[in-house]
């Protein structure tokens, strides 16, 4: 669909070279120690500058250089109400959790997100239904990922959709299995160098060459006044819908269980709160740039078939071809930081919560190597074989497997780490009854539940009053993981 | 309780506080001011969207910064 310059070419390789490099060198610098916990958490040494960059590049997927770039493109100015609350998710995610994760993690040694509940709760249980919830819908969550880069490589370098699919899922599988945690957390940080820089430069040049704020302004009136009013064309905005996504972005981020184990993985104290500053900073300079562009382009590329294209389209519009390429690298490296996050989260939750967790023997370390790079490779595998057809109701996954997953653990995880009594029936009940919530408003009534709001909105207070109702009726947790967790008996 | 425990509590409620000061601010002011007619623009961005999301977006990064590098305690560091 767009001119492949081989400027553009060489950008992706050099970018691509550059990805199985970091990821050599963090392979390299986490040899020595114990397998499972050097893979899965990186021995908990990562440091602030490195955890907030994988942190913001796990969060930032593929959805917010494709997705939302094409609701701005289609909606205009709006849509900036639509994504602001992300002024909010770094304080938030790390203000809630990030350093009460990662104490406990440290005292408890766990490994992953589901560890963290299992021990709190002395429940295998509640460790086997978060890993089962954690695989099948970051699978579900993968396949939108595959399908939303390969239409970038299919657009930008005229690369056929089903081998752009088996090139990425090689690629990331390759990476992740190769170096685990620290690989994936070194890629990651790269990678957003490249998605913030990609982002910045190409909204600062996209406004440049429509003349100015001003006359982008006098184009977009032109075209339709309610591009710069609220609820924006076609009514997309309605109040109900920005209280909603006000909820959404920040705890629906908080509550994603890759976001979380970064928490397990980092130095923990000051690190905690540098990385926090730091994401609070690179999301200021983000997702206004990604709303420019696609406003932008509205101007600059107006007409396209397709709004997916926005981004993309815009890039190739606005920057000089040899610029081009490491421009739209960025959209590319969005997509596989978050792919490789999944991968690890779920290959994690394959061998760490569901098979090593329930024997009665620890299993040898070359064991564990073995079931780590099979179980990452079957997950990489899993969803690529549904993206080779994909879906038409692709979106819908995407919204589903996302907030789902924070529906079923925000109430449950902050009712674990700040409740001293809350036991494991309220555990269990607060996870089955903001899935339940969830699932059932999804199927009766789409994105728009009860009030106009959306189905996570719900979902989350029915899952606390699930939590309070199982707590109320369970018995006590033994006093000793009281005092182990609050100091309390 | 252990004060680490109670600090972090402390946190977790003030980070919640500000999210909803937050939306309160950006919610009320975007709509009211939208529904101005004619559209009023600031150097060719809407008017709604300077005091509704840029200004406050740039006060929470303030809060933000005063939040994560004074007010969070600092734990250990191995």
């Amino acid at each position: 669909m767009y001119a492949s310059e081989p400027f553009v070419w060489i950008a992706f390789i050099f970018y691509l070279v550059a990805t199985f490099g970091f990821a050599w060198l963090g392979h390299r610098k986490g040899q020595g120690g114990s397998f499972l916990d050097e893979f899965f958490v990186a021995g908990r040494s990562i440091g602030p500058w490195t955890l907030a960059l994988t942190w913001i590049a796990t969060a930032a997927s593929g959805g917010s250089f494709i997705g939302v770039p094409a609701l701005a493109y289609t909606y205009g100015w709006p849509i900036l109400l639509w994504i602001c609350s992300y002024m909010v998710v770094a304080l938030l995610g790390f203000g809630m959790l990030a350093s009460r994760i990662s104490d406990l993690g440290r005292k408890t040694g766990a490994l992953t997100y589901p560890d963290l509940l299992r021990d709190r709760f002395e429940s295998p249980a509640i460790g086997a239904v978060a890993g089962v919830a954690i695989v099948l819908l970051y699978m579900a969550y993968m396949e939108a990922q595959y399908v939303a880069g390969s239409r970038v490589l299919e657009a930008v370098l005229g690369i056929p959709y089903t081998w752009g699919l088996i090139g990425f899922a090689v690629t990331v599988g390759l990476y992740t299995a190769y170096g685990g945690f620290r690989a994936v957390a070194w890629t990651d940080a790269f990678q957003a160098v490249v998605m913030l820089f990609g982002v910045v430069l190409a909204a600062a040049l996209a406004v440049h060459k429509i003349g100015g704020f001003e006359a982008l302004a006098v184009n977009l009136q032109a075209q339709d006044p309610e591009l710069l009013t609220l609820p924006g064309p076609d009514g997309y905005l309605p109040i109900s819908a920005a209280v909603s996504f006000f909820v959404i972005w920040p705890l629906a981020t908080a509550g994603q269980p890759s976001l979380m184990t970064r928490f397990l993985a980092s130095k923990g104290g000051g690190s905690l709160k540098r990385a926090m500053f730091l994401v609070g900073l690179y999301i200021l300079l983000l997702y206004p740039s990604i709303i420019l562009i696609a406003i932008a382009g509205r101007a600059l590329t107006p007409g396209l078939e397709t709004a997916d294209h926005a981004m993309p389209a815009t890039i190739l519009a606005a920057t000089p071809p040899w610029l081009a390429g490491f421009v739209l690298a960025a959209p590319m490296a969005a997509i596989m930081s978050t792919l490789s996050s999944f991968l690890l989260v779920g290959s994690s939750a394959i061998v760490r919560d569901l098979y090593e967790r329930n024997l009665a023997t620890p299993i040898s370390e070359q064991k564990a190597r073995k079931l780590t790079h099979i179980a990452t490779l079957v997950i990489a595998v899993i969803p690529l074989v549904f993206a080779f057809r994909p879906p038409e109701f692709l979106q819908y996954i995407v919204v589903f497997s996302g907030t789902g997953l924070s529906a079923t653990f925000v109430c449950p995880t902050l009712f674990a780490l700040y409740w001293p009594t809350f036991n494991r029936v309220g555990c269990l009940a607060a996870m089955l009854g903001g899935f339940g919530s969830f699932l059932f408003q999804y199927l009766q009534m789409g994105s728009r539940s009860y009030l106009g709001l959306d189905p996570f909105v719900w979902s989350l207070g029915v899952s606390a009053i699930c939590g309070v109702l199982g707590w109320w009726l369970g018995p006590p947790d033994r006093k000793e993981i009281r005092e182990r967790y609050f100091g309390e008996a | 309780m252990p004060e680490g425990y109670r600090r972090q509590r402390l946190e977790a409620i003030v980070a919640l506080l500000i999210w909803a000061i937050a939306g309160v601010w950006v919610i009320t002011a975007s709509y009211m001011l939208s529904a101005e007619r004619p559209i009023r623009l600031i150097g060719g961005i809407p008017h709604w969207v300077v005091w509704g999301i840029l200004v406050p977006w740039l006060t929470a990064f303030v809060v933000h910064t005063w939040y994560s590098l004074f007010f969070v305690g600092s734990g250990r560091e191995d």
